[in-house]
């Protein structure tokens, strides 16, 4: 049973259309919602930098070109950048340290000269690949001659220096130290460099999009202890009860 | 690697880029090992070196040849200690040179290009003409470059930095060659707005407020403001018209604001930062932003408010520089208020102490951020009262007493939780020595303060306490710093600093940082010793066994303990030792002057421990001027009120021949304390002034009085009259007796201090004159020398100072005297009482 509600929303305004349940949570219907949220302006500017913000942070460099040619916008770093970002990040992980801070060097020297710790461990993803190759002599000899004044330059490395370290002692790493040799921590050195260069070139970690998302789904979670309305499906972008439409529906299959 | 003989190739750059780029000691030891690489790299930074050798493809390697050189040198001028290296070859020159070369449009004649002193040389236009990367290399090199100089000559920006720093002379000159005309029109026009053909502009403009922010002194900062493109110049010259339109607080200042104007954050931070460092150089340039850049402050207001954090916080520094050549409001004393009630913040001050706040608040805020807001903070509060207050009321003192909970503990009873510290992450290092700076700034001008942060619940002063035996120099130092601003507090020193037992950890640091030998003519930061150790950035000159075990040096039960083996104790692994530092050494110093204080309960330690050889030694350290002027400050406290066994005991191992020659030191600051030691020596009872005039001898004492008068510096004049007060009955005992009476540049000299502004100087001269007067001494010669006349003007228009107290204000300028016929009215109670006095005994006659 609900009953008509004339008192006013959180948000301040007049709350004719909405209706209180049974649980003391005001419903908002469809109709309401959707001329709610139409009330809300958002400019085709806005959302074509959010688009070519995702292009660019998740390194899209041809769809960023096309869409920058499209909309008229330009994009916020030179394209090629985002090329030698993808190209740094493949370096990474198939293993080819050296590559990736030649490359990295090339692009922008400053990012590893400021970044003692992101030099750290690049130079640590190295002496994990002498390991993985099972290149003892060259694993020793690379940590006395490049990881060790780390060591000395940073007191705060010599603990994981030690820990890397102990993988030489190893055919089969202990559980606590034997992800350093897989795939997932190339990909966290990746990652690492990867937020270090966009830092640089003023971009943010991750795409705006992301943030926006997450902001979403917060406020919607913070609505539903106050109300009852139609939700976003992050699948569909669709409200709750919102059919698509074919063409909708055929964009979005994969 | 071969050293090359010739210019090195494409491919040998590159190779030493990818070696040094992020190993600092790799730069270093490359620069040491191959003397002739600078010299050969340094000409490939000119563009006429490369161009003109023929061909596409010579040229296009030519050019990249140049960028990688360019990169090479960044690089290298980003390690302060490359720099004597890089300055030895002619970098700076090099750099402007090539800078200068992408400014002009290609000249006929490349000699006068590249020679910056020629008069054809010189940009014709302020906008860069060359659009390439290159130019923004070498606009960031030479940033960084001007960063290195100006830490090897005055030390890190915030914070103790490093121990010691190498060039500094060779910095100094350098920074003069920087801030001439013809090197600033190398690099200033590149702060223009580019042209849109142009790709060198919002980087390059970036890097070159950067250089800006990094200057510290008005010399430095006087000539950029001053700069003007050189059409403007030439236009200036010809003769203004009277109604152009000037730009306000000049052109620098005018493209700083203007970056401010744009989306881009780096470019955003480093003019704030600039414009930060303009405004606490030159006050007058405040006015110019309340008027003409008003709508700058606008937006830097707007931008101390942004979204990300480090735009906002430099944002916070501007308006701190601002602020902190704004008078602070005046005490207001309206009824129900409270006399002398601090008035509510501005407007703009509240901004930046809420701005911090939530910098300060955020956990998620990466470390050297939120030491960033720490240090801004504390250069608002410094040595400011009611702007401490204010941050206290907005919770800052209880936010960076949570941040302080938060730090991983010490303890410093654990060896080998000492030991782990030297791996604790250098941003959290850092945060801790912002944080307890910050404490020390806040808690220094108010006893209030003091008490709330020695109050807080739970209580911050074990972890400052255990602060004191931290591995890092910065943190020891910002702990004494702390202790220090507590001890101002009698009550304080009494029950919370004794219960903790800081007093004796403050004088144990004492004792073990004072194992370094100092070398001479250094102050302020630290000591120039050749460290020549690869991975050891500094090597101290150490004795005997000058190292510290971090495992014994703090709680009150372990002081003065003899020092333990290395590794023992820990399970076998190897501690590693602490160095001494003079920094730190100068602030438990200036800690252990409250506790040498005769109000303090733990004075009895100072002897008791075995600390006076080390405080005499310090006192009496010939190279050393901070150090003699802080042992000498802790010995003048001990003494104050002691019995004479005491003072005996520090004379005996200081003897009178040394203290007469610290009673003559050539650093004034030194000779103030040594003087004011020998009134602590002759106080308090006869038999000590008869004691100490004995040992010195009348003769000696009246010479240094007479030296100390013709210093004509308040605090050492002070001081000789006081002595010259406490010992005078004694003084003229002596056979043949003194005829400091007689002398006419004394007496001079006493008639000049009766009209100083100063008035704790007037009350030694007064005293000086009651107590000759007293002594039946030179009636006749004070009034020959103008004296009495000047005692009657002081004492004669009583009615009119209590008219010009009721004004207050003519005083104010007067500094403390109102007006009289022909002379100035003492207005000063204390000084009016024995003015009355002297009128009395020179009426007697």
């Amino acid at each position: 049973m609900v009953r008509p509600s004339f008192r006013y929303s959180p948000a301040g305004w007049p709350t004719f259309f909405t209706q209180v349940t049974n649980s003391g949570k005001i419903s908002i219907p469809v109709p309401e919602w959707n001329k709610r949220l139409q009330q809300v302006r958002v400019t085709k500017h806005d959302l074509n930098q959010l688009v070519m913000d995702y292009l660019v942070i998740e390194g899209y460099k041809e769809a960023a070109e096309n869409f920058s040619r499209e909309s008229g916008l330009q994009p916020p770093v030179e394209l090629d950048t985002i090329e030698e970002r993808t190209l740094i990040r493949n370096a990474i992980c198939r293993g080819d340290i050296d590559e990736a801070i030649n490359r990295t060097n090339e692009l922008n020297p400053e990012v590893l000269d400021s970044n003692p710790r992101l030099f750290f461990h690049l130079q640590q993803q190295r002496l994990i690949e002498y390991i993985r190759a099972s290149d003892i002599e060259g694993a020793i000899t690379f940590a006395q001659t490049h990881l060790a004044p780390r060591g000395t330059e940073n007191p705060e490395f010599l603990r994981e220096l030690e820990r890397t370290m102990t993988l030489l002692a190893f055919d089969n790493p202990p559980e606590d130290i034997a992800p350093l040799l897989g795939m997932g921590q190339r990909q966290k050195t990746a990652n690492e460099l990867n937020a270090a260069i966009l830092a640089s070139q003023n971009q943010g970690k991750e795409a705006k999009l992301a943030g926006l998302m997450r902001m979403l789904t917060w406020g919607e979670t913070m609505l539903d202890e106050r109300c009852e309305y139609p939700h976003v499906d992050l699948t569909t972008g669709l409200l709750g009860g919102e059919v698509a439409k074919p063409e909708d529906a055929s964009a979005l299959e994969p | 690697m071969p050293p090359p003989s010739t210019p090195p190739d494409l491919a040998t750059l590159k190779r030493i880029r990818n070696d040094i780029i992020g190993s600092p000691s790799l730069k270093r030891q490359l620069l040491r090992s191959q003397p002739a690489l600078l010299p050969a790299l340094l000409p490939l930074l000119a563009q006429s070196a490369l161009s003109g050798q023929g061909g596409s493809d010579v040229e296009g390697e030519g050019t990249q040849r140049r960028a990688e050189a360019v990169t090479v040198l960044g690089s290298l001028c980003r390690e302060v200690e490359c720099l004597p290296y890089l300055l030895d070859a002619g970098a700076l020159s090099a750099l402007l040179t090539a800078l200068r070369a992408s400014l002009s449009p290609p000249s006929s004649d490349p000699q006068a290009a590249d020679d910056p002193s020629s008069p054809q040389a010189g940009p014709s236009t302020p906008y860069p003409s060359a659009s390439d990367p290159l130019t923004r290399s070498l606009a960031r090199a030479l940033a960084d470059l001007v960063g290195c100089m100006c830490e090897a000559l005055h030390g890190a920006r915030y914070g103790i930095g490093r121990p010691a720093y190498k060039g500094r002379e060779e910095a100094h000159m350098a920074l003069e060659v920087l801030v001439e005309l013809s090197s600033l029109d190398c690099f200033l026009p590149l702060l223009a707005p580019a042209p849109a053909a142009a790709g060198a502009g919002p980087a390059a403009a970036t890097a070159i407020a950067a250089l800006v922010a990094h200057l510290r002194t008005a010399q430095e900062t006087a000539p950029v403001l001053a700069w003007l493109p050189e059409q403007e110049r030439v236009s200036a010259a010809k003769g203004k018209r009277g109604w152009e339109k000037k730009e306000e607080g000049g052109w620098v200042v005018g493209r700083l604001c203007a970056m401010l104007k744009g989306g881009d954050e780096k470019a955003q931070i480093a003019a704030l930062h600039a414009l930060a460092t303009f405004l606490s150089q030159t006050p007058s340039l405040i006015t110019t932003f309340g008027r003409f850049h008003a709508p700058i402050a606008q937006r830097i207001f707007d931008l101390s408010r942004s979204r990300p954090a480090r735009v906002r916080l430099a944002a916070c520094g501007t308006l701190t520089a601002l602020l902190c050549h704004r008078p602070s409001r005046p005490a207001v004393g309206l009824a129900g208020r409270g006399e002398g009630e601090t008035p509510p913040p501005s407007g703009l001050e509240l901004n930046v102490l809420m701005g911090l706040q939530a910098v300060l608040e955020d956990e998620r805020e990466e470390g050297d951020v939120r030491a960033g807001a720490c240090w801004c903070l504390s250069t608002l509060v410094m040595d400011d009262r009611p702007r401490a207050l204010h941050a206290s009321q907005t919770g800052l003192l209880r936010t960076l007493c949570t941040l302080l909970r938060a730090f991983p503990p010490i303890d410093p009873a654990s060896p080998a939780s000492l030991d782990d510290l030297w791996e604790e992450p250098l941003p959290t290092v850092t945060l801790r020595e912002a944080c307890m700076t910050a404490l020390a700034s806040l808690a220094l001008p108010d006893a209030g303060l003091r008490s709330q942060l020695a109050e807080q619940k739970p209580s911050v002063l074990p972890i400052i306490h255990a602060s004191l035996s931290h591995p890092a120099p910065g943190v020891r130092h910002a702990a004494c710093q702390v202790v220090r601003a507590l001890s101002r507090s009698v009550a304080i020193l009494r029950s919370s600093l004794v219960d903790e037992g800081v007093a004796g950890s403050v004088l144990g640091l004492v004792v073990r940082e004072g194992r370094v030998k100092e070398e001479e003519g250094l102050e302020g930061f630290g000591l120039a010793v050749e460290g020549e150790d690869e991975g050891d950035t500094v090597k101290l000159e150490l004795e005997g066994d000058e190292e510290m075990e971090m495992g014994l040096e703090a709680g009150a039960g372990d002081e003065g303990e003899a020092e333990g083996e290395v590794g023992s104790g820990t399970g076998g692994k190897e501690l590693r030792q602490v160095k001494g530092d003079r920094r730190v050494l100068l602030a438990a110093l200036a800690a252990l002057c409250n506790f040498s204080a005769d109000f303090s309960p733990v004075q009895h330690l100072l002897p008791e421990q075995g600390a006076l050889p080390v405080l005499v030694r310090f006192a009496t350290d010939p190279g050393d001027a901070l150090l003699r002027m802080n042992g000498i400050w802790v010995l003048k406290n001990l003494v104050y009120r002691a019995d004479w066994t005491l003072k005996k005991g520090v004379m005996d191992l200081m003897g009178w021949g040394r203290f007469v020659e610290l009673c003559r030191d050539e650093d004034l600051r030194v000779r103030e304390q040594a003087l004011s030691m020998v009134r602590n020596l002759a106080a308090s009872r006869d038999t000590d002034v008869s004691q100490t005039v004995r040992a010195m001898g009348a003769g000696e004492i009246v010479a240094l009085v007479e030296e100390a008068m013709a210093t004509g510096t308040d605090d050492v004049m002070m001081n000789a009259l006081f002595v010259v007060v406490n010992t005078l009955p004694e003084l003229y005992k002596a056979s043949p007796a003194p005829t400091l009476h007689q002398s006419p540049t004394f007496l001079a000299a006493l008639l000049a201090c009766l009209s100083s502004p100063t008035q704790p100087l007037r009350v030694a001269a007064i005293r000086v004159i009651h107590a000759l007067l007293q002594a039946s001494l030179g009636k006749s010669d004070l009034r020959g020398a103008g004296i009495e006349r000047r005692v009657r003007e002081m004492d004669g228009g009583r009615w009119k100072a209590g008219l010009a107290s009721g004004l207050g204000m003519a005083r104010k300028s007067l500094g403390g005297l109102g007006e009289a016929d022909g002379g100035e009215v003492e207005s000063s109670l204390e000084v009016r009482e024995i003015v009355k006095k002297v009128a009395a005994y020179f009426e007697e006659a």
